[in-house]
């Protein structure tokens, strides 16, 4: 246990930093004209955003005919696209809520990027239904709101209508979450602003915050509280998400484990993003001593905690297929694992199962090169995940006469590229224009920061541990 | 000093604010000014201070109570909205599933709950704390623009009963701050 | 170590608890043997006293993968837990052997039962199902679940005991390595056995997240049994010492959080069924939405999911530990409430009734093989020191809860 012991010992954020100096590193970044490694990055993403925008505007033009659907196969990559994008958003919401109530408090360096990543993730799903519905301006209608067409009313029991309340509540309450996190921090840029346009928006933004004690009670109470209310609340979107697939009574989408094995699945995915991004971020805006390898190391365990859930899942489905006697859901799966989409489930088996297993290893986890690759290869699988729950159990129906198979077409394809553009875009304006990490929270955690009787504990404890050591926690 | 502070014709004294370097002094400080009996006082802190709000004696927030209201609210709201809608206003028999699929109905009572409580937790959080606020005397204190970095304040208003400029001024003098200075409205 | 006082007083319950077992026993065999409910009974029952024994095994793996304070102050009584395992599968054998042999608990083993014209849909589903469901696999995997389980409490009850003696840290890595193994384990096994010895009592049925709803109950009622042991057992002596506010906060915080987990586990499954309306599947609903166990389905949504989640969401009660023993007491009330739901209706031969017959023998299964087990369990818990002797890891986790309630 040396090893561990050591390793809580560790300080969370390094270079023995003063309040002043997390400001002039965090603020910084802004006050100075961005690298040219920014501009790099940037004009990658808007040239990838842009061609995905041409494809859009030509299917939203001609016609979702572009796509490669057809009657058996009525759901594929827009879906799955969507499924992918939402699980992406989760780590967010998981890491700046649950991690927050569970007080792991290494949270702090990652939260604030995590949760720009959950909104702009939920932007990039929400096009493809949109885009799906082939007249995207005519979204409106699957409001429920006052109208003339009769008393017409939309739906209540359809998962799509779910769909909408929940993915909506899920957008404006990490919006909120987001935006209340930001508010001190936004007081500190307008502060630190010389007179002029920036301190103008600043001062508005942060809304005249004055670090009153008084004030800092209630936010503390309201941060709880939506950290609390954002809790169920992510549970609830991707159990939303997989009852578009279970209520059904199709064979491979209508089982029960599917809301927590989608909700794990999601946290799986979306820790692998916020693991793709972290490294880069830290190298191009130097924020070696935020993010350290500490934080890295706790989100391969969480990574490797969700994938083995994942893992068991599968397994669970699959003998409950051999044990329900139904010949259709055992049909499922078989065809799943030995049918023309083998290959996808492999992937996905490979990927999702076979590889986060390499963390259990330390030397695998301290290691950035590998942790990124896998970071990598853990995306490709879940989204292989949810291409494989689509399209399988879709492409063999009841009957053989409307078996078919699907293939993508290169529009879909460019629209997922262009999903991709759009989100590193908007996450590098945000890297540009707003504070990467949440300096309040950050110089509550320093060791400056820490009360001098809880350090005279111990010396030790200058350095709080949390609950779950395994996680590396932290306990306020 | 303050991009919100505007000049007025005649200055009134809004308090003596003192600074500190670190949160503990100004811990300590406000324990002291509240066992010495001053109550119309405020500390101001970069980030939250583990047990600054015991001692400045601030009583619990109804923040709580408001934010179980709204949930409640929404969630009434929620059903009431599709129980109206598919049993009252609109009767259609879907799928086979009865009127009144209380069920399905509980997702989106769900998500309504959580979204009116959320708005309920910012919307009292803001409305107490008086946010946003375009003017406050507090941002023309000396050096106040260090409240949002690294500089620890504690002000003690004129508004209090045992305000006296001479004798407050000595009392935080007394405990250790960097400065003491008077805050003009 | 325990003081004498805390001896005095474990010896006296043991006592008490022979006596409720000898009065359940009676109770459920007599009773049950005249009414015809004896197995039914005893199989509702076991379940419940053995997902105790159980969840102490996933506890104490728990505890070495991402334990802190709260579960080093339970270890022992986890571990205590863990080492009813061997009595549990005596018990388990024979009140499955006997169910096996001598009722229509599971419907699937008894030809008699099946050949009744209107079981039809259970003699088709049953032989579908017959490579799982049969005695000889049944009685396999029954030796195998319990031979992993007693496997994983031996090794890590024998690496615990030489910690104490050592307090050599290269028992902690084995442990921390062979927890995280045995949490896979524990999951698929569980999830096995829940699917045999509880969801096969209606082999027309079948739903994936079943074990892992068996799995959340089990360890919402261990948390509760912690707790009950520790506010018990803190009064003097070396708990005393350790044992905070803030430590009960943190099981008064997972058992909120097992209540709503397992009220989850239970709603969604119902929702997506209710959705689908198959009718291998739906059948299994309607038993329990009609006549007395409509009123139980109510039962269980307001006592056992929104009462204890609104009782456990203020802080207040969860810091003191007077309340948050009773509200332990009231959840594991209920967890017989919900066991009897989760089961029984099988039994009642789908007429939507509360077998009140049955409700005796189970409440009588319950005190009888619950003051069995409390016995051997405090025999357990007295043969070692109530609190590890030489974790390395002791000092490092008091710490943070020092830092947590000075900082």
């Amino acid at each position: 246990m040396a090893e561990a012991s050591s390793n809580l010992r560790t300080p969370l954020i390094l270079g023995d930093k003063k309040p002043i100096e997390v400001s002039d590193d965090i603020c910084g970044i802004l006050e100075r004209k961005p690298t040219q490694l920014w501009w790099a990055a940037f004009g990658v993403s808007l040239f990838v955003l842009i061609v995905g925008a041409i494809a859009t505007a030509y299917q939203v033009s001609t016609g979702i005919g572009t796509w490669g659907l057809n009657k058996s196969v009525g759901w594929a990559f827009d879906i799955t696209n969507f499924v992918f994008w939402i699980g992406i958003g989760h780590a967010g919401t998981l890491i700046s809520a649950i991690l927050f109530l569970f007080r792991q408090r290494w949270r702090t360096s990652v939260n604030r990027a995590a949760e720009a990543m959950t909104i702009i993730a939920v932007l990039c799903a929400a096009i493809f239904p949109l885009i799906h519905m082939g007249r995207p301006w005519l979204a409106f209608w699957p409001l429920p709101y006052p109208n003339f067409r009769g008393p017409l009313w939309v739906n209540f029991r359809s998962p799509l209508v779910w769909d909408i309340f929940a993915i909506s509540t899920y957008f404006i309450i990490s919006s909120v979450f987001w935006y209340v996190g930001l508010i001190p921090d936004l007081a500190t840029i307008r502060d630190r602003a010389k007179e002029g346009i920036r301190k103008k928006i600043m001062g508005i933004l942060s809304l005249g915050w004055d670090g009153s004690y008084r004030t800092w009670v209630r936010y503390e109470t309201v941060y709880l509280l939506l950290a609390g209310l954002a809790t169920p609340l992510v549970v609830s979107v991707h159990t939303i998400v997989s009852m578009d697939f279970a209520t059904s009574i199709i064979p491979g989408w209508h089982t029960t484990i599917f809301p927590p094995y989608f909700v794990a699945g999601a946290v799986f995915s979306g820790f692998a993003m916020v693991l793709l991004l972290i490294p880069i971020a830290r190298k191009v805006m130097n924020l070696e001593d935020y993010f350290t390898m500490r934080h890295i190391d706790a989100m391969c365990k969480i990574i490797l905690l969700t994938g083995s859930i994942v893992g068991l899942a599968y397994l669970t489905e699959f003998f409950t297929a051999a044990y329900s006697g139904s010949v259709y859901e055992q049909f499922v799966f078989m065809n799943r694992a030995f049918g023309p989409y083998a290959w996808a489930y492999w992937i996905m088996v490979s990927c999702n199962v076979i590889s986060p297993q390499l963390m259990w290893f330390k030397r695998v986890r301290s290691n950035l090169y590998i942790v990124f690759a896998l970071t990598i290869v853990v995306n490709i699988g879940m989204w292989f995940e949810r291409f494989v729950i689509i399209v399988t159990s879709l492409h063999r129906d009841y009957l053989p006469s409307s078996w078919a198979d699907y293939t993508p077409t290169i529009i879909e394809l460019l629209t997922l590229a262009g999903t991709f553009g759009l989100f590193f875009t908007l996450f590098l304006l945000f890297c540009r224009f707003l504070p990467v990490i949440a300096m309040g929270e950050v110089k509550g955690i320093l060791s400056y920061g820490r009360s001098k009787r809880a350090r005279n504990v111990s010396k030790t404890c200058d350095e709080p541990v949390g609950m779950t050591p395994a996680l590396e926690g932290e306990e306020a | 000093m303050s991009a919100h502070g505007h000049e007025n014709d005649t200055p009134q004294v809004h308090g003596l604010i003192a600074e500190f370097d670190d949160p503990d002094t100004l811990l300590t400080a406000t324990t002291k000014a509240h066992e010495a009996g001053y109550r119309a006082m405020d500390a101001y802190a970069p980030f939250p201070v583990h047990g600054l709000a015991e001692a400045m004696g601030v009583r619990k927030t109804y923040v709580s109570l408001v934010t179980l209201i709204g949930g409640f609210t929404g969630a009434l709201t929620g059903f009431g909205m599709q129980y109206f809608a598919s049993v009252m206003h609109y009767p259609y028999s879907i799928g086979g599933k009865q009127l009144n699929s209380w069920p399905a109905f509980m997702p989106i009572t769900f998500e309504l709950g959580i979204l009116f409580a959320a708005f309920a937790a910012l919307g009292s959080m803001l409305l107490f704390n008086g946010l946003p606020q375009h003017y406050h005397p507090i941002f023309n204190a000396k050096r106040f623009e260090r409240a949002s970095s690294d500089g620890f304040f504690l002000c003690i208003e004129r508004t209090d009963a045992q305000y006296d400029t001479a004798q407050t001024k000595v009392f935080l003098e007394g405990l250790g701050p960097v400065e003491v200075s008077e805050v003009i409205e | 170590m325990l003081t004498e006082n805390q001896l005095q007083k474990v010896k006296s319950l043991q006592g008490k608890s022979l006596l409720a077992a000898i009065g359940g026993l009676i109770v459920a065999i007599g009773w049950g043997f005249l009414n015809g409910s004896m197995f039914q009974g005893l199989l509702i029952g076991y379940l419940l006293i053995f997902a105790l024994g159980v969840s102490s095994l996933a506890l104490v793996m728990l505890h070495h993968l991402c334990g802190g304070s709260w579960s080093f102050v339970a270890q022992r009584i986890a571990e205590a837990g863990s080492r009813t395992l061997p009595f549990l599968a005596l018990v388990g054998a024979l009140v499955m052997g006997g169910a096996l042999m001598f009722s229509t608990v599971f419907p699937w083993a008894n030809a008699e039962f099946l050949n009744i014209e209107e079981n039809h849909l259970i003699k088709y589903m049953s032989h579908e199902k017959e490579a799982f469901l049969n005695i000889k696999t049944f009685a396999i995997c029954f030796v195998g679940y319990f031979a992993v389980w007693i496997g994983f409490m031996l090794a890590f009850n024998g690496w615990s005991k030489k910690l104490d003696d050592t307090g050599d840290p290269k028992y902690i890595s084995k442990m921390k390595i062979w927890a995280g193994f045995g949490c896979v384990f524990y999951v698929l096994t569980m999830t096995f056995a829940a699917t045999h010895w509880a969801m096969s009592t209606d082999p027309t049925f079948f739903s994936t997240i079943y074990g892992a709803w068996m799995i959340a109950g089990g360890a919402l009622s261990m948390m509760c049994f912690c707790v009950i042991m520790l506010t018990w057992l803190s009064d003097e002596g070396p708990l005393a010492e350790k044992v905070s506010p803030q430590i009960y906060h943190h099981f008064g915080n997972f058992m909120l959080g097992f209540t709503i987990f397992w009220s989850y586990l239970s709603f969604s499954p119902f929702l997506i069924i209710w959705y689908g309306n198959l009718p291998e599947e739906i059948g299994w609903y309607l038993h329990r939405s009609g006549g007395g166990l409509a009123a139980m389905t109510v039962v269980l949504i307001v006592g056992v999911w929104f009462t204890p989640m609104y009782l456990l969401m203020m802080r207040n009660n969860k810091t003191n530990p007077n309340k948050l023993r009773k509200i332990a007491f009231y959840i594991l009330a209920t967890r017989v409430v919900d066991m009897y739901w989760n089961i029984a209706p099988s039994f009642e031969n789908n007429h939507n009734t509360i077998g009140w017959g049955t409700v005796v023998s189970t409440l009588g299964a319950v005190a009888g093989i619950g003051g069995l087990w409390l016995w051997v369990f405090l025999n357990e818990l007295k043969k070692r020191p109530i609190l590890p002797q030489q974790d390395p890891r002791e000092e490092l986790m008091f710490l943070k809860e020092k830092a947590h309630n000075h900082g």
